[in-house]
């Protein structure tokens, strides 16, 4: 490797931005979660006071923590099982077999990666519900089916189907990237598919699926709209639900001890994953052979074809279908006939002061708030590549914390440091602004700082030798290079401000209402799923746009990061 | 080099301390005080009531010092805010209940007395949450709060934070809606009627009585709101419990027959409506608003309710306005004018127009109210100090936890 042109003499100007950035860092990120840890332990100003462990003990003692607890880690285990099989097969059947329809099968993984979880769930609802469509449909032909919708199989089932896609890419991105000159080299010598398969391939794609099977695992451990939607009615519990439970039973040290016990378990997850990441590195040899040799499915063809058709059928076709034939019926639950259909809601929904007030404001929220993120990682990742100075490393680490802090977790914490004082934001937009930026840096500096690492640094020393000054080489030469990376990273970040649920549900006031909080707030509300599903499939609609531009964008990249998702 | 890092790095947890220390400082005071009290009340709830008797009994002198500085920053430690968030001539107003009729006595309001309302809306349950969790942080942002029921107005009068304010439109009131044992008012009241799906149930079936929802013909088809989510469910919760003679009985009859826990009363409303389940509790306003819906919109509605042979449990709908010494007196003089208004005649009738009961005598009754029907009427003020018990029991039960 070219080692790199480092600067080691320092500004002013260097030092005031600098100190300017970790400040700022350090308001943005590590301010409320220090707030937050102090609430756990009981600490409401510095004087360490009140310093205990009660909320812990009372958390820890209490069964519903235990049984809450149980419930993540089954949930989060049967997701992460359940989408590395589903995947494993497509990924196979897509990279190295000779499957008829793989354009068929990506462009509908492509197309479940876009519906929102907790669209998901109350697609998931009003198919299976007691009054929904199956049911409707049983009863046509006169069978007598009662099936609760409401499970921690539901839970399973439906984030399965959300989260299996990033699974799909990861997997098979892996598997192309194999050298298949290695396993025709082992065929040749007369070993079996399964030696080859366990001494050849496996070995080389073991650590992506380990990373993308604890990434999985920990978005699921964070999710907070799908288990309200699917296991609240039943009054089953994961962590994030019991966090705002506590909250709405005004315990907000409770909520915070749950808060850090969420936390701590996404840090093992995260930190095993950085440990199995850092040795990933021998998988990219790179290869110039076309491809490995694609398994013949033979008579096994048509049936394995109808399978797939089935799955995507019930994965992605279902769900959009039921949603949008509910969001033209004039009240859910109705019989299904045609004087019952209507168009009333979207109209409804357009005439909406309130709904056009939170789509402009999730629009905008998301647009500072990417911005900001954006700019910072821009900055951050230039120090950490660009120079020696070791608080680079600093800044790039606290941007990435917040990767370990779910949703509802950051929610907390902002209610917490932004109520009181010379920061009392809560209740305008700053806080929502401020959160969510905390939530989109750690995406943006994975994004940037990717592309600076593999910035070829000989292309900067020969600008500075030919004369332009330092400024002069990050505008001709880095700024072009990370233009792109910069566009997809901002629609990624656009694409969670409208489907962000927990943050904006806490923080939000009159006047800030986001798009989430008008689809969570939907349902309870005055009208049925036939209004929480006219937002839903607008939602969807946006959706599609957004991953439609982004892939256009990132057409010219091969790789499809994993880190290419956003909470829900 | 080394050093400047250093140097910077210890710059950097100063301002985190900086910065935390600052979080904590003006507000530490209420925070501790009001955190210590929930714990007490998690632990020993009667203890907890003696602490709020105690608080009761020091706060007049402390609100009269406030009252006597007129200079905002010497009042710190006095229990009410001390920093007005608003602007002058603009109060804000949180508030539960119909949207459309928020919407209706907002413009009504604004008609003569221009732009100066902003109204936080928000169901019951969360705007619950968000008054208690700003009144820990010791300042309420509202001007106005007018919510579910009259429990956590008890606590906040306990914690000082409701101003003396009483509207003169109090003595045009039926006698049982004037309260004297608090700084707030009564706007309107509801009943929490038996709702039951018309498509699958006759007159006969439908339940008749609170305790019909635990027989077993309901098993799976029931729904009930979460008390922990809905303001307007905890009070519902209290009276049951109250009229169990303060047992569990009811919840756990509930969670044997497979109940839905909800979020919002509406949504067991709209689950009958929509056939999920067949029978449920729902204030009768809800019921009169949706079936009103349901004609305009032109499809036939599935909700038909019957008046519990218990007699319907009543929950009132108080308003107050938040004790604020930084207030200006021009928004003083707004709140206690809009304060009247939703007392008034006019407000009233509106309000009856949703559904609601009014509380005054000049007001013509609701339609669908059947006369002389029995209701219960819950002593809130008794019930506040049982709050945290019937809360982790609720819980422990549905859960299956206990």
């Amino acid at each position: 490797m070219v080692k790199k042109m480092t600067k080691l003499i320092r500004s002013d100007y260097q030092t005031g931005l600098l100190l300017f950035l970790s400040v700022l860092l350090v308001f943005i990120i590590a301010y409320p979660f220090i707030v937050l840890m102090l609430k756990s332990f009981g600490v409401a100003n510095y004087s360490f006071e009140g310093f205990s462990f009660d909320s812990y003990k009372s958390v820890l003692s209490d069964d519903n923590l235990m049984s809450s607890l149980y419930n993540t880690l089954f949930i989060s285990i049967g997701i992460t099982a359940t989408t590395f099989v589903v995947s494993s097969f497509l990924a196979w059947l897509v990279v190295r077999t000779d499957f008829k329809y793989k354009g068929f099968v990506k462009a509908l993984v492509f197309l479940t990666f876009t519906i929102p979880s907790y669209v998901l769930g109350i697609s998931w609802i009003e198919f299976f519900g007691r009054n929904g469509y199956l049911n409707k449909f049983c009863n046509l032909l006169g069978i007598e089916y009662s099936y609760n919708a409401y499970s921690i199989l539901a839970v399973i089932v439906v984030m399965s189907i959300h989260l299996y896609p990033l699974v799909f890419i990861a997997m098979a991105n892996a598997l192309k990237s194999v050298d298949a000159s290695l396993e025709d080299a082992a065929m040749l010598c007369y070993a079996s598919r399964f030696k080859v398969f366990k001494t050849i391939t496996l070995p080389l794609i073991l650590p992506t699926i380990f990373s993308v099977c604890l990434f999985v695992f920990s978005r699921s451990m964070a999710n907070f709209g799908v288990p309200s939607l699917l296991l609240m009615p039943i009054y089953k519990e994961t962590l994030t639900t019991g966090i705002y439970r506590s909250l709405n039973n005004l315990d907000l040290s409770s909520a915070a001890a749950i808060s850090m016990i969420l936390v701590l378990l996404s840090t093992v997850v995260f930190v095993s994953q950085q440990l199995l990441l850092k040795n990933k590195k021998y998988t990219t040899i790179s290869s110039n052979s076309g491809g490995a040799k694609l398994v013949e499915l033979k008579n096994k063809s048509k049936f394995i074809t109808i399978i797939v058709f089935i799955f995507q059928f019930i994965t992605t076709i279902v769900p959009i279908a039921v949603i949008l034939f509910t969001s033209f019926m004039k009240h859910w639950g109705l019989e299904i006939k045609l004087s019952n259909l209507t168009l009333n809601n979207y109209k409804v929904l357009l005439a909406s002061d309130f709904a056009r007030a939170a789509f402009l404001n999730s629009l905008i929220y998301g647009i500072i708030a990417s911005v900001i993120a954006i700019l910072i990682s821009i900055l951050v990742s230039y120090i950490t590549c660009f120079t020696r100075f070791r608080i680079g490393k600093f800044m790039e680490y606290v941007s990435a914390f917040p990767m370990v802090m779910p949703n509802i977790v950051m929610a907390i914490a902002a209610i917490l440091a932004w109520n009181r004082g010379i920061f009392d934001f809560y209740g305008t937009a700053i806080i929502i602004i401020l959160t969510y930026t905390a939530l989109f840096l750690p995406i943006a500096i994975k994004q940037i700082s990717g592309l600076f690492k593999n910035f070829d640094s000989s292309l900067e020393e020969a600008a500075r030798i030919s004369g332009a000054s330092s400024a002069r080489a990050a505008k001709d030469i880095i700024l072009p290079y990370i233009v792109p990376a910069i566009k997809s990273s901002f629609i990624l970040l656009m694409l969670i401000a409208f489907r962000e649920i927990p943050i904006s549900l806490m923080l939000h006031a009159p006047g800030t209402e986001t798009v989430g909080v008008l689809l969570f707030n939907m349902r309870s509300n005055a009208s049925g799923l036939e209004a929480t599903s006219t937002v839903a499939s607008v939602i969807i609609s946006v959706s599609l746009l957004g991953r439609l531009l982004l892939r256009k964008t990132k057409k010219t990249k091969k790789e499809v990061g994993i880190h290419d998702t956003s909470e829900y | 080099m080394k050093n400047l890092s250093k140097v910077l790095l210890s710059l950097l947890l100063v301002t985190a301390l900086f910065l935390t220390a600052c979080g904590g400082q003006n507000t530490s005071d209420d925070s501790s005080d009001a955190s210590n009290d929930t714990n007490q009340a998690t632990e020993e709830s009667n203890d907890a009531n003696q602490d709020a008797e105690e608080d009761e009994a020091q706060e007049p002198e402390e609100n009269s010092d406030a009252e006597e500085n007129t200079d905002a920053e010497e009042n710190e430690d006095a229990e009410s805010a001390d920093v007005y968030n608003g602007t002058e001539g603009k109060i804000t107003v949180y508030i539960s209940g119909p949207e459309k009729m928020i919407n209706k006595l907002e413009e009504t309001f604004e008609k003569t007395h221009g732009d100066v309302i902003d109204i936080y809306h928000a169901g019951c349950g969360p705007l619950r949450q968000k008054v208690w969790t700003e009144a820990e942080a010791g300042n309420v942002h509202a001007d106005v709060f007018w919510g579910s029921n009259p429990l956590i107005y008890y606590v906040l009068q306990d914690k000082g934070l409701l101003d003396e304010y009483k509207s003169n439109e109090e003595e045009s009131f039926m006698d049982e809606y004037k309260v004297s044992d608090a700084n707030f008012m009564i706007t309107n009241a509801r009943y929490e009627v038996l709702v039951y799906g018309k498509q699958s149930l006759d007159k006969e079936n439908a339940p008749k009585a609170y305790n019909d929802l635990l027989d077993a013909k309901f098993d799976g088809k029931v729904a009930f709101t979460d008390l922990s989510q809905s303001s307007t469910a905890f009070a519902l919760c209290t009276a049951l419990w109250e009229m169990n003679d303060r047992k569990m009985d009811y919840f756990q009859g509930l969670k044997d027959n497979n109940a839905l826990i909800v979020p919002k009363s509406k949504s067991v409303a709209e689950k009958i409506q929509s056939g999920e389940i067949e029978a449920g509790i729902v204030p009768h306003d809800a019921i009169f608003r949706l079936n009103k819906k349901a004609k305009k919109e032109g499809f036939e509605s599935n909700l038909a309710f019957t008046w519990p042979s218990e007699g319907a449990i009543q929950i009132e709908r108080p308003i107050a306005i938040i004790k604020n010494d930084a207030r200006p007196e021009k928004n003083q003089e707004i709140a206690e004018q809009f304060v009247d208004f939703v007392l008034s005649k006019e407000a009233q009738t509106i309000m009856t127009n949703f559904g609601f009961k009014s509380v005054r005598t000049d007001v013509d009754a609701v339609q669908g109210i059947p006369e002389d029907m029995e209701y219960t009427k819950i002593n809130w003020k008794d019930a506040i100090d049982s709050e945290q018990l019937l809360r982790d029991e609720f819980k422990k039960i549905m859960s299956g936890n206990n």
